[in-house]
């Protein structure tokens, strides 16, 4: 498996284009954020003016999100050129178990969206350090690696029901052009959940991405918070936490969004299981 | 001894047949070909044969196992019609990535089959920067890597120049002595056939002619004997006095033999006439247009 690994890995990195897409749609949102978006924000909420760092913060929650998205996925594409080329074919007929050979492919997946979320990480933090002269938060590393690890799982997980139904390249780019076009919408980069029609909401609702960019804020934002409301009410504190979406909905506190994306990891792990009991005959073709 | 067989093969995809009942006897140690046109079957069937694929019908057995026994895959090795192997990697990275895919891989052996096969100067070259025929070589290597005692091959020479179709083929004949390999292989090169020992004509899906190369060109091809004759013999009237079919083509005359001993008898008998001569073996490429009717274009 570590073979099978390390040769997805290898063969990832070496493909600048890899990287690149990987890192499109985070480069899109960061790249807007700055032109149009910032302003807009700090008018709209004005503590946001007075801490840079919030604002900040809540930028690079949304887009390790859409990182971690696009990531995955394109990770993933190696699954489907190497069924579409014959090369789980070729394994196919080695020891290697179906189930290891799968379970290869995830990990890989995982692997490379935790590192090019670090690498986000790292990047716009070092940036904003810069620009905005906002601390670089040692303290919070450790957690972002867990989180980034626990949205990884999400969207590989997400992913490969896709690359299981699909075997052909064409078709795959098309579906994750509309995917990643959709994703910083999704994960609330551009602007909060209340500012959308109700049917809208429910939609963003129903899938992790709210959720995940929801965790990364309260950890990434929880400093900024508490110098800003230390002289308010906890529920002054809430509202804004409402209106900026670090709460979606009910699911308010870092605990209960981490549930949230551990049960869309077992809710996309069944439905993988469902579709490759259909799939898994006429896989190898 | 029969070391592979298949009864009724069918591939049905989208209600078509795409394979259709063939029947195959391959005897241990024999060079097989499967020839065709693009779009015969070739493939599928090699891929029902490799186990790659289920059929839809019939049977395929190597050594008494059917596909779905654990073991059958250690019997052979594939080589795809386009490379399976990684472009960007080093040959020996693409090599060792594959073998350690095998559990009980014997890793002198692997490295014996690099060295006796002459892959040292390229194993630290990445794939993509080898010349087709060194891609192939390398293909063919990543097939051995278990030691199986067939080798399928799809299409080999496909794609190369005609020095590295010929480097290819004796690079696989010397394999069949070195291994002790049965060896299976498709193509649409009529000519290569000619070193098989038995050849399987495929045409929509099924099998149209199977023989020997020899016994091919008995029943479906015939040797020309072209001949000019001295200027006062009356070629004419002797070929229809004694009812001898002939062609007169480009002033020569030309007269079919089924076998060598009824030219050399014919050329005997008119020593004293004949001016000149010049005898052609029938090809394969008779044969196969003799089979299929002038359906296409038979060379790329
Ligand atoms: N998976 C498939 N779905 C539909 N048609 C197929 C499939 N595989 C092969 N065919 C069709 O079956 C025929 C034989 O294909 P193939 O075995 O690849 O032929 P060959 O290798 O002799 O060129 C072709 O007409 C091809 O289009
Ligand atoms: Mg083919």
């Amino acid at each position: 498996m570590i073979n099978l690994v390390k040769r997805n890995l290898i063969l990832y990195f070496n493909n600048k284009a890899n990287v690149f897409f990987s890192l499109l749609a985070s480069l899109i949102s960061f790249g807007l954020f700055i032109l149009f978006i910032k302003n807009n924000l700090q008018n709209q909420w004005h503590a946001t003016a007075i801490y840079p760092g919030l604002l900040d913060n809540w930028i690079i929650g949304g887009t390790l999100t859409t990182t971690a998205i696009s990531s995955a996925l394109t990770a993933l594409t190696r699954y489907v050129i190497d069924k579409s080329n014959n090369v789980i074919a070729d394994i196919s007929l080695t020891d290697l178990s179906f189930k290891t050979l799968q379970i290869s492919y995830i990990v890989s997946a995982v692997i490379v969206s935790t590192i090019m979320q670090l690498f986000t990480f790292a990047f716009m933090s070092t940036y904003f350090s810069l620009v905005d002269k906002i601390d670089f938060q040692w303290n919070v590393i450790l957690m972002v690696i867990l989180m980034a690890i626990l949205a990884s799982f999400v969207w590989t997980a997400f992913g490969f029901i896709i690359t299981s139904l699909i075997n052909n390249q064409d078709a795959l780019s098309g579906c994750y052009s509309i995917i990643n076009t959709l994703a910083g919408f999704f994960a609330l980069v551009y602007f909060p959940l209340m500012t959308l029609p109700k049917l809208g909401q429910l939609v963003i609702k129903l899938t992790p991405a709210p959720y995940m960019s929801a965790m990364y804020r309260n950890i990434l934002m929880q400093n900024d918070l508490k110098n800003a409301f230390r002289n308010s009410t906890a529920h002054s504190m809430n509202v804004f936490k409402n209106q900026i979406n670090i709460n979606i909905g009910n699911v308010n506190s870092l605990n209960s969004q981490i549930l949230v994306l551990l049960t869309f990891i077992l809710i996309f792990t069944f439905i993988f299981l469902i579709v490759s009991l259909k799939t898994r005959k006429n896989l190898i073709h | 001894m029969k070391i592979l067989e298949t009864q009724n093969l069918t591939k049905v995809i989208d209600h078509k047949k795409i394979v259709n009942g063939i029947n195959m006897q391959v005897d241990k140690g024999q060079l097989v070909s499967l020839l065709g046109l693009n779009g015969a079957g070739k493939s599928t069937t090699l891929k029902m044969l490799t186990g790659i694929n289920y059929s839809t019908f019939g049977t395929v057995k190597i050594m008494g196992m059917t596909p779905k026994n654990h073991n059958y895959s250690h019997q052979i090795g594939v080589v795809f019609q386009n490379s399976i192997l990684d472009k960007e990697l080093s040959v020996k990275n693409n090599l060792f990535i594959r073998a350690r895919m095998y559990k009980n891989i014997d890793k002198k052996y692997v490295d014996s089959l690099i060295e006796e096969l002459g892959l040292q100067s390229i194993l630290h070259q990445k794939y993509k920067n080898l010349s087709g025929g060194q891609r192939r070589k390398v293909d063919i290597i990543r097939a051995l890597l278990h030691k199986p005692k067939i080798l399928f091959l799809d299409e080999p020479s496909t794609g190369l120049d005609i020095q590295s179709r010929n480097k290819i083929w004796s690079f696989i004949k010397s394999l069949k002595q070195k291994y002790n390999l049965t060896i299976i292989l498709t193509t649409h090169y009529l000519e290569e056939t000619e070193q098989s020992d038995y050849v399987y004509i495929m045409d929509e899906g099924k099998f149209i002619a199977s023989d020997s190369v020899e016994n091919l060109k008995i029943k479906y091809s015939k040797h020309i004997l072209a001949l000019t004759f001295n200027i006062n013999f009356d070629a004419k009237q002797y070929f229809i006095d004694h009812d001898i079919k002939y062609a007169y083509e480009h002033n020569k005359y030309l007269i079919s033999f089924n076998n060598d001993k009824l030219a050399i008898n014919f050329i005997t008998d008119m020593q004293n006439d004949i001016d000149s001569f010049e005898y052609k073996h029938g090809t394969m490429d008779d044969v196969f247009l003799n089979l299929t009717g002038n359906k296409a274009n038979l060379h790329d």
